[in-house]
């Protein structure tokens, strides 16, 4: 999208008076069909406020023979607007015509653009007879950049979609609260293809500190602690008029445990006077949208 | 799984917006009388058609009166 305008080559670029019921043929352009790209002919007229015009914008062969045509009504419109107090001006227009061309045969052929004005006149269908200008611009090797906005859009689409998916994929395993602050449980998960993530929240009351140190351990079938961490997590204070009232803490971390087996998820929470409540969560087989330090523990029994 | 099913689909739209971008696939082919895949550029009207290899314009073109009273939000009934 960003590159074509660039391999483009521009082959006609004028500006043409034309009358009503008259027309305007453009000089002979050599046109030689490939497989990619196209003859991009665009018409646009220039119109003044509140005018409109019917044209034609045609495509002739070197003898005069018309090979296609199209029409275009044409228009600009322009007033200013007020509403509660706010005014501005407006101007809404549709001018442009335009075709891209290609041809089935393979040799080089000479063409011509006309453009014939059919119908003229104002918004309030008063007669105008002016000549109206236009401009006529043809390129070779221009590509249907439509398409492109519709690939943007679509593969955009796409990019949301897998992005919320993600957040949801993933079997819950462990999904436990206590109201205290040392909370265990144990599920069958793992395995050497199946992302787990491990997250605690806590809950504290007004005699909060400002960390909470978490101590994570997983132990496997047989009850052996296969794996241990500690982490210092800040609390996020909440406030009550400026006073302390509580704080909360969350901690996540992702691990790869294998093989696939029951383990056991053991949390302690310190210091526990203050801990209202821990939460603790266990996701198997999750995606993630980016890169994540994945811890991996090799169960060897 | 899904995750990859929605990779193939973007590829899929991606490639094909390419393809028809580059071979421009919706241009109009000349002396061609059937245009499978024509998407006309800014509403322009074709005026005519190809019968055997001659364009002859439409009826409505030949008799061009007074049909278009002039467009925009301002006018119309």
């Amino acid at each position: 999208m960003v590159i074509s305008p660039f391999l483009q080559k521009k082959l006609i670029d004028k500006r043409f008076q034309i009358r009503k019921d008259e027309s305007v043929q453009s000089d002979l352009i050599r046109y030689t069909p490939t497989l990619i790209g196209a003859l991009r002919v665009d018409a646009k007229a220039r119109l003044p406020a509140n005018r409109w015009v019917t044209y034609e914008l045609q495509i002739l062969d070197e003898g005069g023979n018309v090979l296609t045509a199209g029409l275009k009504q044409a228009w600009r419109d322009a007033g200013t607007w007020r509403e509660g107090g706010e005014s501005g001006s407006w101007d809404e227009s549709d001018l442009n015509a335009g075709f891209a061309l290609k041809s089935k045969e393979k040799e080089s052929q000479a063409i011509r653009v006309v453009i014939q004005v059919l119908e003229t006149g104002t918004s309030s269908n008063a007669a105008w007879n002016s000549p109206v200008t236009f401009s006529l611009v043809v390129h070779d090797g221009s590509i249907d950049i439509r398409y492109m906005w519709l690939g943007f859009f679509g593969t955009l689409a796409m990019a949301i979609i897998t992005t919320v998916c993600a957040g949801q994929s993933g079997k819950k395993v462990i999904a436990k609260t206590i109201g205290d602050s040392d909370i265990n449980a144990r599920a069958t998960l793992g395995g050497n293809a199946s992302l787990i993530q491990v997250q605690i929240f806590v809950d504290a009351d007004e005699t909060t500190p400002s960390n909470f140190n978490i101590n994570l351990a997983v132990r496997n079938p047989d009850g052996e602690t296969i794996y241990q961490q500690r982490s210092a997590v800040p609390v996020k204070r909440i406030l009550d008029n400026g006073v302390l009232d509580g704080g909360k803490a969350s901690f996540c971390t992702y691990l790869l445990i294998t093989p696939r087996d029951s383990y056991g998820f053991y949390v302690e929470v310190t210091p526990d006077q203050s801990v209202d409540r821990t939460v603790l969560t266990v996701t198997d087989n999750v995606k993630t949208n980016r890169a994540v330090e994945v811890t991996q523990i090799k169960d060897s029994r | 799984m899904i995750s990859r099913l929605f990779a193939l689909v973007t590829v899929l739209i991606a490639s094909t917006a390419i393809y028809s971008a580059y071979t421009q696939r919706a241009a109009f082919f000349l002396r061609q009388e059937t245009q499978s895949r024509y998407w006309p550029r800014y509403g322009t009207r074709l005026s005519g058609r190809y019968r055997r290899g001659v364009w002859i314009v439409t009826p409505s073109r030949q008799s061009y009166g007074n049909q278009f009273r002039g467009g925009g939000p301002r006018t119309g009934k």
